[in-house]
């Protein structure tokens, strides 16, 4: 123990002497902790916020409201019910009113619409509720209860539970007219009720954290749950000053309160001759309701009502999934890249300690004590580095969550919050995972150390010959397109992304050599200087070429991610050109029968239904294979016109002979004719690649489809149309049910989910609330060509309804689209229920938004690839300048013989910049087919759909460019810096 | 070839100079010795000459070309030391990266002057020729070092300094070592000065000389090497 403790002493007291290693080593384990504790920060605020979201509402469970002509029940129907029996349903009322968080209100930025939510909270004292807690419960009723000093002001409360009317009060909706003196910050501390104006009050009230975050609410540590209503409020304005607290209780874009407080706001939407009957726009239902207990209400209530079981959760889509996939592999790159840094700061260090630690062992240290005390020195250096690597991915993910946020509010309508993390769990899984790795890496390195009894043994190293790298190469390459081939999962896609870099690696320590050699033996010995910069970058070669591998790592991922999204950019800005085929959409949440435009304007609605494929059935061997887990898909409607038929694109289509396998350009547009009869003519449908891939499902086979219901429309009278008619059982969607053989697989990038296409014709159904409810709130707009004639001969039905209301509009190109928007709003205009409730979007305009939508997209991604190569850079710098610094008597030779500093200095930087440019040019083709890893299986197994690989020089060159652009300019600080002294007695190390 | 007047230099206003008003002369085909004790100013005085470091005071000229005036003029001093000068290390301080040939014509190329026959009746003499292609670590000491003299020699300086160049090797081979180095500077007509602690070295200079107090003193061979202090 003693010799241990005394070599350990030892080996730190070089430290002292020979600082820089260690630096280095520290540097960057902080580096890679850093990374790694900002990417599980933000996977977990996104996971923590997905949670949110999808955690079931207390108030977005059963529904019943009323229907037909009545729109709200009255407080008379309310206690008629609970007198008899319905004690379990909760009376509510709701608006929409635009809300202003406080300190936004001061900075005046701007608000938020929400849905106030009026609820009588009375019943659910004593209540138990869906394994509801009693904190939980508790927490919920006084955050909505109505606070002592609004009953005061109220003078209709009588501490019963009396609504008050609606007062005169400023418009809600208009945050400008919230009272100005809640924008001086001194009056926006609690209690708030003290401070406010006549015209504002103080409620309390409940909001979802989704939905506070959105608002922005909060930019401090969050709790996820509804911990504490003390540290947990958030003062939100409207005419009445909110105290909200936040909870995930409620339902998102909803601020609940209670229903006293909700009539004391006003209800400007009403006339007062309603609002004086005291409407309820429904109840929830806190128990399970049977069709009995509906009817008796019905009887009860002498009405008709609507009866909502929602049992959906909330969508988020598996958008976040990708965000999170991507940060991973990210996380995974940093991780690797700060592995290398470390181990090649070890490898420096240890050449420097090599004649200390030969002493240690001619001393009588046995190698084993020298082994511990040398991991003794990396885990002091690990306990020292981590907690500032900690501290610094909290700083990163603290800076990083208002972009994060906005990134995940805008694109993937998903919430990101600050995470609740154990620190010291953290703590232990960061010391964990870097000492493993690093005693990992390091134990080879460190028992050859520890064993060394002469510098010779210690130094030898054996010259590769080329032979050995070739065939070294050829049978890496051969084993990973081996090892390509059995890739049928993400993990194992990852896991092949990981061996692909691992083995490029291995090449590239072979390789940087023989270049290296290579180009000494070409470079001409008349210019010395070159000369020298060229063998010394060969003898270099060998000492940095574990930065070199960090840098090379970094920039190979760089390339493969440029090449990947450049690929995806590509690609789905020419897929959304073709497949916007009309130059104006409508988007609308208005029925579809009461969209009604001039017979100059064609419209092509789109239409669409969802099911589930239950089985398929070969085209091989007309084998039915069952689907263990239905596969839930969205049946949508496409035209058949010309311009339709011309804007999808195909990945692959049915084969008329299945041996072919190269089509001249004649033979693939006779084969396109050829489907898209069949297509029209019912004999089969086209899908999406997400369906496609996801079920294995190759062109010819048969689907069957089940279960085909309405989808929930976005408009709550068709959606309680739909529930009263139980439409979604007796569906009679499709006037002639297509053969669903599959005909054509379509890339449909961004969509999670398959999809299923069949002819826009097919969607015959007559009836009104149908088709209302078919209606997805999309149609495509163009002038009427009466020249070309619309494609009627195939279609089964030739009835003159709104579905077939669609025709060839080729001429859209040639249209004035100013004059035609002009003329489709003037005509959406002149219905007034339409006027304020749609959205015409330009072609254009949708490519525009889209296209900026990807780019956002990528943002954070190629922030992180940025930072990974900077990262990258700087290590290799560094690196490069402990390396120097050890050189310095090579480099006073170099000046005593007469060479300027100048010229020592650009033979460094040119040294360096050598082997960073050999590195690049060796990143190129493994970028490339790392591009290609990313899409064919990374992709493919990730999300279903694939892309083409779009092989651009601009952007590698670009990717390179900028790589060695960014370690010149890292270079020039230390070089720019380095005065190399002459000193007659220095030591050149060899 | 070499003049040195009163030259000063120290390394604290407090402290007593190192160099105190030092006069030396040396002829083109001259050979000199300098001794003296440890931390005496041997070295700093190379450094000087070298023009590595500034004297305080004083001049020192080389070939008609003023040293000291040159301080402010870093370009004009590396290309004197590239051209005029040549250098040999105690540790050999040649370059990895380079096997010996290269090490060796590194100096000629950089001035312009490589000439292979040169190069190789330099090495010859030396008794490196077989050696020439090797790698510097298969290299024994005497060889490396020898190597460092031949790179020292080969660009034809007019003056050598040699900083301890025996320090590193056997009796043996420190003696052969300084034959060859005395020998082949004076073959080619070069100035040579050798800082040593060996008396077998410096007895081989045309003329010996002891560092003492700042000031060099004629060392009358038999007194200097009989003197054990060093």
């Amino acid at each position: 123990m003693r010799t241990f403790l005394l070599t350990t002493l030892a080996l730190l007291a070089m430290v002292r002497t020979r600082p820089w290693e260690p630096l280095l080593i520290v540097f960057a384990i902080v580096l890679a902790n850093a990374g790694l504790v900002t990417v599980l920060l933000i996977n977990e605020g996104a996971a923590q916020g997905e949670l949110l979201q999808n955690k079931q509402s207390l108030l977005t469970s059963s529904l019943i409201t009323p229907t037909g002509n009545k729109a709200y029940f009255t407080k008379e129907q309310y206690s008629l019910l609970r007198r008899n029996g319905f004690t379990q349903l909760i009376a509510f009322t709701a608006r929409d009113i635009t809300l202003t968080c406080d300190r936004q209100a001061q900075e005046n930025k701007g608000s938020a619409k929400v849905t106030l939510l009026g609820i009588d909270s009375q019943p659910l004292l004593g209540s138990r509720y869906r394994g509801l807690s009693a904190p939980d419960l508790s927490f919920f009723l006084n955050s909505v209860s109505t606070s002592p000093e609004s009953s005061k002001n109220n003078t209709h409360s009588s501490g019963a539970r009396v609504f008050s009317p609606p007062l005169t009060r400023p418009s809600l909706s208009n945050p400008s007219l919230s009272n100005p003196a809640l924008s001086n910050p001194a009056l926006s501390s609690p209690p708030l009720s003290r401070q406010a104006g006549p015209d504002v009050f103080s409620v309390k009230g409940l909001i979802h954290p989704a939905t506070s975050t959105k608002l922005a609410c909060h930019n401090r540590h969050m709790p996820s749950k509804e911990a504490s209503s003390g540290n947990n409020e958030t003062p939100l304005l409207w005419p009445a000053k909110i105290t909200a607290s936040v909870t995930s209780l409620v339902p998102q874009n909803t601020l609940v309160i209670s229903i006293e407080d909700f009539y004391k706001g006003g209800d400007r939407t009403e006339s007062s001759a309603v609002s004086e009957q005291l409407q309820l726009k429904g109840f929830i239902a806190l128990t399970a309701l049977n069709n009995q207990d509906i009817s008796f209400m019905e009887t009860l209530l002498r009405i008709p009502v609507s009866f909502k079981r929602s049992d959906a959760m909330n969508d988020t889509g598996s958008l976040p999934d990708s965000f999170r996939l991507n940060l991973w592999a990210m996380s995974a790159l940093m991780g690797v890249v700060a592995l290398f840094i470390v181990l090649n700061a070890l490898n420096l260090m240890y050449r420097t300690r090599l004649p200390n630690i030969i002493r240690f062992r001619q001393l009588g240290i046995s190698a084993s004590i020298l082994t511990r005390a040398l991991f003794a020195e990396l885990l002091l250096y690990c306990l020292i580095s981590i907690p500032i690597g900690m501290f610094m991915g909290f700083q990163t993910a603290s800076f990083l969550s208002p972009v994060i946020s906005g990134t995940f509010a805008s694109l993937f309508d998903a919430v990101f919050i600050n995470p609740d993390i154990n620190l010291l769990s953290l703590f232990g899984l960061a010391l964990l995972v870097t000492f493993l790795s690093l005693v990992l890496f390091a134990c080879i390195p460190v028992s050859m150390l520890s064993r060394a009894l002469t510098v010779n043994h210690a130094k030898s190293t054996k010259r590769v010959s080329l032979l050995f790298v070739l065939l070294t190469t050829l049978l890496t390459l051969l084993l990973l397109f081996a090892v390509e081939q059995y890739v049928a999962s993400t993990a194992s896609a990852l896991i092949f992304v990981a061996l692909l870099l691992l083995s490029s690696c291995a090449l590239v320590l072979l390789w940087l050599p023989v270049f290296a050699r290579a180009m000494t033996r070409v470079v001409p010995r008349k210019w010395p200087m070159f000369h020298y910069v060229i063998a010394n970058m060969h003898a270099l070669s060998g000492k940095t070429r574990l930065a070199v591998c960090a840098f090379f790592i970094a920039l190979t991922a760089n390339i493969g991610m440029n090449t990947m999204t450049d690929s995806f950019r590509n690609a789905t800005e020419q897929w959304l050109a073709q497949r916007l085929y009309a130059p104006f959409y409508l988007s609308t949440d208005q029925l579809l029968s009461s969209v009604n435009l001039s017979p100059s304007i064609a419209t092509t609605p789109l239409l669409k239904v969802q099911g589930e494929v239950t089985g398929v059935s070969s085209r091989l061997d007309n084998a039915l294979r069952v689907q263990d887990a239905p596969s839930k898909i969205s049946i949508s409607s496409y035209p058949i016109h010309d311009a339709g038929k011309h804007a999808l694109v195909f990945d692959s289509l049915l084969h008329s002979s299945t041996t072919s396998t190269s089509q001249s350009s004649a033979q693939w547009n006779n084969q396109l004719d050829t489907l898209w009869q069949k297509f029209v003519g019912g004999e089969g449908v086209f899908i999406n690649q997400q369906l496609a891939y996801e079920n294995d499902i190759q062109l010819g086979d048969i689907l069957t489809v089940s279960n085909i219901t309405l989808g929930q429309s976005g408009n709550a009278t068709v959606n309680a149309q739909i529930s009263q008619s139980e439409l979604q059982k007796n569906l009679a969607v499709f006037s002639d049910v297509p053969t669903w053989k599959v005909l054509g697989i379509y890339p449909d990038y961004g969509n999670l989910n398959g999809q299923v296409l069949v002819p826009l014709p097919f969607f015959a159904t007559q009836d009104d609330t149908v088709k209302n409810a078919l209606f997805s709130g999309v149609m495509a707009l163009s002038p009427k060509d009466q020249t070309r004639k619309v494609e009627k001969k195939s279609a089964p039905n030739k009835n003159d309804n709104d579905v077939e209301r669609s025709e060839g509009f080729p001429a859209f190109v040639k249209a004035n689209s100013l004059e035609f928007k002009a003329q489709v709003e003037k005509a959406l205009n002149e219905q007034p229920h339409m006027q304020g409730k749609y959205t015409l979007y330009a072609k254009q305009d949708l490519l525009d938004v889209s296209m900026q939508t990807f780019d956002r997209t990528f943002v954070l991604t190629n922030g992180l690839n940025i930072t990974t190569l900077l990262v990258a850079g700087i290590a290799f710098a560094v690196s490069l300048t402990v390396l120097t610094l050890g050189s310095a008597a090579q480099l006073s030779v170099l000046r005593a013989i007469g060479i300027s500093q100048i010229k020592v200095k650009f033979a460094l930087f040119m040294q360096y910049m050598l082997l960073c440019f050999v590195s690049a040019l060796l990143a190129i083709p493994f970028g490339i087919y790392l591009a290609y890893v990313f899409i064919h299986l990374v992709n493919r197994h990730a999300f279903n759909w694939t892309y083409p690989l779009a092989i651009d020089l601009p952007v590698i060159a670009s990717s390179a460019g900028w790589s060695l652009l960014i370690v010149s300019l890292v270079l020039m600080l230390p070089l720019g810096k380095l005065k190399p002294k002459i000193d007659l007695r220095q030591e050149v190390q060899l | 070839m070499l003049i040195i007047n009163k030259l000063k230099k120290s390394f604290s206003d407090t402290e007593k100079p190192l160099l105190n008003n030092l006069n030396l002369s040396l002829h083109s085909d001259e050979s000199l010795s300098i001794q003296g004790a440890s931390g005496c100013g041997k070295s700093t005085l190379l450094s000087l000459i070298a023009g590595f470091d500034h004297p305080d005071s004083g001049d020192i000229i080389i070939d008609n070309l003023s040293v000291t005036e040159s301080k402010n003029n870093a370009h004009r001093i590396d290309q004197f030391r590239k051209n005029k000068m040549g250098i040999v290390f105690q540790s050999f301080n040649l370059f990895d990266c380079f096997n010996a040939w290269d090490n060796i014509a590194f100096t000629a190329r950089l001035k312009g002057n490589y000439d292979k026959k040169y190069q190789q009746a330099l090495m010859d003499q030396l008794g490196i020729l077989s050696i020439a292609k090797k790698p510097l670590s298969q290299l024994s000491g005497g060889e490396q070092q020898r190597c460092a003299i031949a790179r020292a020699l080969v660009h034809r300086p007019s003056l050598v300094l040699a900083d301890e160049p025996t320090g590193n090797l056997d009796e043996a081979t420190s003696d052969s070592v300084s034959d060859l180095l005395y020998e082949t500077c004076k073959q080619a007509n070069t100035a040579l000065v050798v800082v040593t602690h060996s008396n077998d070295v410096a007895k081989r200079a045309d003329r010996a000389m002891r560092l003492h107090k700042g000031v060099l003193e004629n060392a009358m061979p038999e007194d200097a090497f009989a003197s054990s202090t060093f």
